[in-house]
């Protein structure tokens, strides 16, 4: 059951990638999530709001709402949610992070560390928008 | 409203071409080092050393821009991009992208140009 909430709505503008990192990392410490889970968790929701100013929106307006809360005691959860076109992170190949660097892909990075750093990883896209949902769990003491 | 803020300072060097940086390397920050390294490659210089001790974040964007970098000086083997003083942090994201491997790490800043 959600009973606490922190949430927060700005313009889908890279220029409030700043802001989402001060808010996701402010939700982190009230929560009292150790530094290095914080930086993934950070790192995680800047490749995931990207994702939607470049794709969901293709940089045009819109609003990305990020909502942190704490499920069963421990699981620090984190969603973003768009009403741009659909984005689904499950629809990007994987890249291949063993290849050298002369073939190393330019795309697919942020994808891979964010399910690489999160336990959980789902999207689902209906008539109210996009929701990304993004669990890390036991990060909270 | 914060904004993501990266500074870049440039010193041409005899052997190479050092970059200290500091600040948040973003999507929003990625597109002004973008700028400086093909600005770089572009008057062709291919030795490059980016200090990094000051960069408190590298997003896929970064790193996307270290690749094309990377690829870019290495080719003919007229150069390499090395990183010098790399951070936890940011060791944390090569690490997650399996480019701690692929690149030349040093722990100070002139052990990195040096190697140049």
């Amino acid at each position: 059951m959600r009973t606490r909430f922190e949430e927060i709505r700005l313009a889908a503008d890279l220029a409030n990638l700043g802001a989402i990192d001060n808010f996701v990392t402010a939700c982190c410490k009230r929560w009292h999530v150790n530094e290095s889970d914080s930086f993934e968790i950070q790192l995680a929701s800047d490749e995931a709001a990207t994702n939607i100013i470049h794709h969901a929106y293709e940089e045009e307006e819109g609003v990305v709402t990020i909502r942190c809360w704490v499920r069963d005691g421990h699981d620090f959860c984190v969603e973003l949610r768009d009403s741009g076109r659909p984005f689904d992170p499950d629809e990007i190949e994987a890249p291949d992070i063993k290849a050298p660097l002369e073939d190393r892909a330019i795309g697919g990075l942020g994808i891979h560390m964010m399910r690489k750093v999160m336990d959980e990883v789902s999207f689902e896209s209906g008539d109210t928008g996009n929701r990304l949902l993004m669990v890390k769990r036991s990060a909270v003491p | 409203m914060t904004e993501s803020t990266l500074a870049i300072e440039q010193l041409e060097l005899k052997h190479c071409d050092l970059f200290r940086m500091s600040g948040r390397i973003d999507g929003s920050t990625a597109p002004q080092f973008e700028e400086a390294m093909q600005a770089t490659t572009n008057a062709g210089h291919y030795k490059i050393v980016l200090n990094l001790a000051e960069v408190s974040y590298m997003s896929s964007a970064a790193l996307r821009v270290l690749i094309s970098t990377s690829k870019e000086c290495r080719k003919l083997k007229r150069g390499d991009v090395r990183l010098a003083e790399v951070n936890e942090r940011i060791a944390q994201v090569l690490d997650l992208a399996g480019l701690n491997v692929l690149f030349k790490i040093f722990d100070s800043e002139a052990e990195a140009v040096d190697s140049f």
